[in-house]
């Protein structure tokens, strides 16, 4: 059983608009060992994003973290990167936890160049001269795959292409070789073939320093080939965990269970796909007492209308928050 | 790039004998010739016979076109000829006497703009909704309400008459600076301001702040290394011609504060018909403004490198 | 015998630029290279590609909103490629866009029942009444309330969004609908209910779909036929179930090799992140394909693979397939 690199429990954010508090993550709590892939699985409005924006603190005001832990085991003492201080959060962050967004062109700074912003957490992080700072630059590059790397780190991020732009990304973030990456929606923008050659990356880097990542994604088939668990994630609340084979190939969610079921799939050649009625709620509504999938689930029973059900064990590695999972469960027993 | 350079060089040559063109047909075009008043104060009119013997010694009754063949020979030599308000001097011994004032009040008061307006600007934006926003607005707003003569005259008032602590007015020294250079930055500093501070929000908004907030840089560092090349865009395109205005003086500070400046020969040439001064400064003011957007299209490529600086 | 609604040949278009990388070198680039195919009634042709293959720009020529350089277009029969303004209109009643960005393709001032019904008053057809009952039938039929009618576009879910426009598409019944990424910018849940509406539509009026993504799933799903486009050409054009159980062209195997399948028991873990082809400008000579092709020969580069029917309507553009 590997050790515990970082546990989330009861995370909390919410939006403060004008007349109202618009809760965008409630309640959440999960965790992930050293080495271990976790793959946050939602769609818009799950909350997905704002969760790992939430661990580094990166949510701004009308926004901000309510409540919960996050204690992170990845460093010499356990600390709570909720808590901590933002001058001890920077030291962390770019070292310790590194993140990377979706959109490779936006996240980079068009007016500096590529290699001067990897070199920047070498010299702001690890002290390097800039001189040593370049040459670990041109290595990193290198490491990514970026051909031609020494001239490249001159140019600036719209001289590339989205997938080396992403590739950037990757650099910059595992510089200083972090115990947690957290990617959220990596490949959303690229290619499907770049898409594969990325997500190998990471699983290169995964297997070479037992980097730990927090994989967020909308397409279950990213989840399905990194993943070691996954999280479903639906209108800020997690709706089921579990290993991700057994999440596949047995979820307990009815949720899970449509959207598994609505993907088309290549070799299967049906006439109509399964489909959730209804569209996935917008960020933040609430809907106190009651099961927030309920009005587009297929298998609801009347209790789903009145009481929220809460994340419990429904099989032996595997939870659910689902009234009709647990019943399920218990006629098994 | 040097080829860019030589190319918009030869095209500002193109636009100096447009303006030109342009100024001397509309200038012969404004009733009246430089003769038909003697002086407002003695409204004398000058007598018919004296006037056309003037304008002939003077070759205004030639036809326009031939007059401005002989303007366009001797301008490329830099050869204006005299001036007909001042008979006794050329139109270029004038510049060479007086522009040196009006450049070196065009220069302090344009650092002193930046370094106030753009700092304002810059901790507007850094501190939303704190004192120093508002102070930043208060001033601005300041300076758009009350219009730059009408301080200079309250800085007169207030601290060389009253207070006796400044010269009324001249050039001879530091002190003869403050207030003129005070009162002829209200403008730039309110623009300067309000862009910088626009400028700052719009590139803190940008997602790279949150990625380099993710790399755990710190505000200072992502402020100053970060946004603020990105604000600088902006800035430039306003400084340049901002600059440009600056550098051919100030017509009522220069009054005002009695600087033997060049800032009185623009607007008073006109009224008094002085047609080779008019055609001289309208010129000056074209070349300077079109170097000054050169010079901004060069500063914004070298800013920002997503610019290229050759058309498709 | 179907009857053929759309037939394209040795359709062309390119565009000159000047580069963005630092070569900055002037490059033409051919979005569209000699791309040939036929489209029968109530047939779904799938176009697959990545980006810059070229699919959009082919959608956007195809529907003359830009110009070909060459090539022929034939739509029911007519040739359209060089009618001009007035003569195209009457056409384009007949063919139709979908567009990947719903919100974006509305004039965000406009009410829902005006952006379905302007295409009618573009055509002179019907009143104003009955225009508006139809319009109302229109969006029964995609799946909304026709009280929803007087509502402002953004007011609106993505997935609702979608709808309005297929509505708006739909409205001068045409004979051709071109989809493009019609369902990539909706959440994954609302996209099974707008394939499932098109396919339902396409059930009931009998129209024809050019289905453009870059997802291969999804327009298998739709589609009777799928062409694969690589840098502007046509590389492989076959039935879905051949072109996904025996796709012939490296490019096509590659992409198909490529789609992360969502099963965790068919996992590859190989790792190919080599890195990505120099980037280089313009197309290479010979075949398209060939500096990422594994296969690829010297005879590639001196010769263009032509497009070759193998067998029963399967084409592949290659030296060794």
């Amino acid at each position: 059983m590997s050790e515990i690199l970082l546990e989330v429990e009861d995370l909390n954010a919410q939006f403060s608009l004008e007349n109202d508090c618009v809760p965008a993550v409630n309640g959440v709590s999960f965790s992930i060992a050293k080495g271990e892939v976790l793959g946050i699985v939602g769609e818009s409005g799950s909350g997905k994003s704002v969760t790992a924006l939430s661990l580094l603190r990166l949510i701004d005001p009308p926004g901000e973290i309510t409540a919960g832990k996050a204690m992170f085991y990845g460093g010499d003492e356990p600390i709570d990167l909720l808590q901590v201080s933002s001058k001890e959060l920077q030291k962390i962050a770019g070292t310790r936890i590194s993140i990377i967004f979706q959109d490779a062109m936006a996240s980079l700074n068009p007016v500096l160049s590529v290699g001067f912003q990897i070199a920047e957490t070498l010299r702001v992080h690890r002290g390097l001269t800039r001189k040593a700072a370049k040459e670990h630059t041109i290595y990193l590059l290198e490491r990514v795959g970026i051909a031609n790397a020494a001239k490249r780190s001159g140019n600036y991020p719209h001289e590339f292409s989205g997938g080396m732009r992403q590739r950037v990304l990757i650099a910059m973030a595992i510089a200083c070789q972090p115990k947690l990456l957290i990617a959220d929606e990596p490949t959303t923008a690229l290619d499907v073939t770049i898409q594969a050659q990325i997500l190998s990356l990471l699983r290169e880097f995964t297997r070479d320093f037992g980097m730990s990542i927090i994989l967020i994604s909308h397409d279950l088939g990213v989840i399905a080939q990194l993943a070691d668990k996954v999280a479903v994630m639906y209108a800020g609340r997690i709706v089921e965990s579990g290993p991700v084979d057994l999440i596949f190939h047995n979820p307990q969610h009815p949720y899970t269970q449509a959207l598994a079921a609505s993907i088309p799939r290549l070799h299967e050649y049906p006439t109509r796909l399964v489909t959730i009625e209804g569209s996935p709620p917008r960020a933040g509504t609430e809907d106190s007492g009651r099961c927030s999938f309920y009005p587009r689930c297929s298998q609801r029973i009347d209790i789903c209308a009145e009481k929220r059900p809460r994340l419990t064990k429904i099989l032996p590695k595997q939870f659910a928050s689902c009234w009709v999972a647990q019943q399920g469960a218990l006629a098994d027993v | 790039m040097w080829t860019y350079v030589l190319k918009r060089i030869a095209g500002t040559i193109g636009v100096i004998l447009i303006v030109s063109m342009l100024t001397f047909a509309s200038m012969h075009m404004i009733p009246g010739g430089p003769f038909d008043a003697i002086s407002l104060e003695k409204q004398q009119m000058v007598p018919e016979n004296i006037k056309r013997g003037l304008n002939e010694k003077y070759g205004l009754d030639a036809p326009v076109w031939k007059q401005y063949y002989l303007f366009v020979k001797n301008a490329v030599l830099l050869d204006f000829g005299n001036s007909i308000t001042y008979p006794n001097r050329t139109v270029i011994s004038i510049f060479r006497d007086h522009w040196g004032y009006s450049l070196q009040l065009g220069a302090l008061t344009f650092l002193f703009s930046v370094i106030i307006g753009v700092g304002l600007g810059i901790i507007a934006a850094i501190s939303p909704n704190s004192f120093f926003d508002y102070l930043g607005t208060s001033v601005s707003i300041f300076c758009l309400v009350i219009p730059g003569f009408v301080f200079a005259i309250l800085l007169q008032v207030v601290f060389s008459v009253w207070l006796g602590w400044l010269p009324t007015g001249g050039w001879n020294g530091p002190k003869y600076w403050i207030m003129p250079v005070l009162a002829n930055s209200l403008a730039p500093i309110l623009v300067l301001q309000r862009y910088t501070r626009a400028s700052m929000t719009d590139a803190m908004r940008a997602n790279f702040v949150r990625t380099a907030r993710a790399k755990g840089l710190s505000k200072t560092r992502i402020m100053f290394v970060h946004v603020f090349k990105n604000a600088l865009t902006p800035l430039l395109t306003v400084g340049g011609p901002l600059a440009a205005g600056l550098v051919v003086g100030s017509f009522f500070i220069e009054s005002i504060f009695r600087i033997p400046g060049i800032g009185s020969y623009f607007v008073l040439a006109i009224g008094a018909r002085d047609y080779p001064m008019i055609m001289a400064t309208t010129l000056l003011w074209t070349v300077i403004i079109s170097m000054a957007y050169l010079l901004t299209d060069l500063l914004y490529a070298w800013a920002d490198p997503r610019v290229t600086l050759v058309k498709e | 015998m179907s009857d053929t609604v759309l037939e394209i040949r040795d359709l062309t278009k390119s565009f000159a630029s000047r580069s963005a990388m630092p070569s900055r070198t002037k490059i033409e680039n051919i979005a569209v290279n000699k791309v040939s195919f036929a489209v029968s009634a109530a047939e779904t042709l799938g176009i697959v590609g990545e980006s810059g293959c070229g699919k959009s720009t082919l959608a956007l020529t195809i529907m003359r909103l830009y110009e070909p350089d060459a090539g022929k277009i034939d739509f029911e029969g007519i040739d359209i490629t060089r009618l001009n303004g007035r003569e195209l209109k009457p056409v384009r009643r007949n063919m139709q866009l979908v567009f990947q960005d719903p919100l974006a393709a509305f004039d965000p001032r406009l009410r829902v029942d005006q952006i379905i019904g302007e295409p009618l008053e573009i055509h002179g057809i019907g009143t104003l009444r009955s225009n508006r009952d139809y319009a109302a039938s229109l969006l029964r039929k995609v799946g909304l309330y026709p009280e929803d009618m007087h509502r402002l576009p953004s007011e609106f879910s993505g997935g609702q969004q979608q709808r309005i426009g297929i509505a708006r598409a739909l409205a001068l019944k045409p004979r051709l609908l071109i989809c493009d990424e019609p369902v990539s910018a909706l959440d994954v849940s609302v996209q099974a209910q707008i394939l499932n509406l098109l396919r339902d539509l396409q059930d009931e009026f009998g129209f024809s779909y050019i289905f453009i993504s870059h997802n291969i799933a999804i327009t298998a799903f739709m589609s009777n036929r799928i062409g694969v486009m690589y840098l502007g050409k046509l590389v492989e054009m076959g039935s879905t179930e051949s072109i996904t159980k025996n796709p012939r062209h490296p490019y096509t195997k590659e992409l198909l090799a490529a789609i992360p399948e969502p099963d965790p028991s068919i996992r590859d873990n190989n790792i190919y992140s080599k890195s990505e082809p120099t980037e280089f400008e313009g197309r290479p000579t010979g075949c398209v394909f060939r500096m990422r092709c594994p296969i690829a020969q010297e005879i590639c580069a001196a010769e263009e693979p032509p497009l070759r029917t193998i067998d029963n309507g399967h084409q592949t553009a290659c030296h060794f397939a």
